[in-house]
């Protein structure tokens, strides 16, 4: 059976979620307490999407011609 | 611009034999140079070392944007951290030959990359005119950026939306402290394992894994109020 995890129980296991690290019953834990807590769930989306964009604009800017190339051009 | 380039790095590579500033550039593979992009690091730098002087543009091509974006990340200055990244191939040129090929290629010159960031947030600190001289040229930088993610057919609030949020998630990551941002980079940015990681930053594996924990989740309660 699934244990239920207080905030801050899953805030010490975070990373090791996200990295998808923790083992399976672990996992389902942690993935019960955002099904219930809200406020994590709503950090936990933000981080997804924050870094989405993050990475997002790093593709961006590295498909930029280089600064030294738009100056000898 | 021109001043930008007036660096030791470029002095360097304007010097380097048979090396010219655009020989460094990464630009698109084309012929015989496409061949070795399927080499791994430590084959081009023994290719460089034999004397096959494209290998060494083909790292440069290799690692130039993502050194660029973590050296922007760190220190919030674009066009600061395009000439750190110069530097750092001069110093990566300067000292392949004392490179262990038993170790990370990828893990040296992000090291070298990190220090150098360091040093420049170090040197900041210490000249707040230097700081107030790279704050105005970042923000003017930003100012002036296009808004070249936005769909042109957006309709103008959706547009402000869209870069209302790429200047949040980026100031978010700018607000972390130093030892944050630099493990929060280094892994949800780069992708890198934690022990590349600690390896690049000189901690040990717990110090990076409670470190990129509470970068985490100090990144999450900034930017959590402004998602929806």
């Amino acid at each position: 059976m699934t244990r239920l995890l207080g905030c801050t129980r899953y805030r010490k296991q975070y990373s090791a979620f996200r990295d998808g690290t923790l083992a399976p019953q672990g996992a389902a834990e942690a993935q019960g307490h955002l099904d219930l807590c809200e406020k994590c769930r709503r950090r936990h989306h933000a981080l997804e999407f924050g870094v989405r964009l993050l990475r997002a604009l790093d593709r961006e800017s590295a498909e930029q011609p280089l600064l030294q190339d738009q100056i000898l051009r | 611009m021109t001043a930008t380039l007036q660096t030791s790095a470029t002095a360097d590579i304007n010097s380097a034999p048979r090396r010219t500033l655009s020989g460094w550039s990464a630009k698109p593979r084309t012929g015989a140079a496409a061949t070795l992009s399927n080499d791994d690091n430590t084959a081009l730098v023994t290719r460089y070392l034999a004397g096959e002087t494209r290998a060494f543009d083909e790292l440069v091509r290799r690692y130039h944007s993502r050194l660029n974006n973590f050296i922007y990340r760190m220190i919030g200055d674009r066009e600061r951290a395009e000439d750190l990244v110069q530097e750092a191939f001069v110093r990566v040129h300067r000292h392949l030959h004392r490179f262990d090929t038993t170790k990370k290629f990828s893990t040296w010159i992000y090291t070298i990359c990190s220090n150098l960031a360091k040093n420049e947030l170090r040197n900041r600190s210490r000249s707040p005119l230097v700081f107030y001289q790279s704050a105005r040229t970042a923000s003017a930088e930003e100012d002036s950026r296009p808004l070249q993610f936005e769909d042109s057919s957006s309709r103008p609030d959706d547009m402000f939306a869209n870069r209302h949020l790429r200047e949040l998630v980026e100031q978010t990551v700018a607000k972390l402290s130093g030892h944050h941002r630099e493990v929060f980079v280094l892994r949800e940015l780069e992708g890198k394992s934690y022990e590349e990681i600690a390896d690049i930053t000189h901690c040990n594996l717990g110090t990076v894994k409670s470190r990129l924990n509470r970068a985490r989740h100090s990144f999450a309660e900034m930017i959590a109020p402004f998602i929806d």
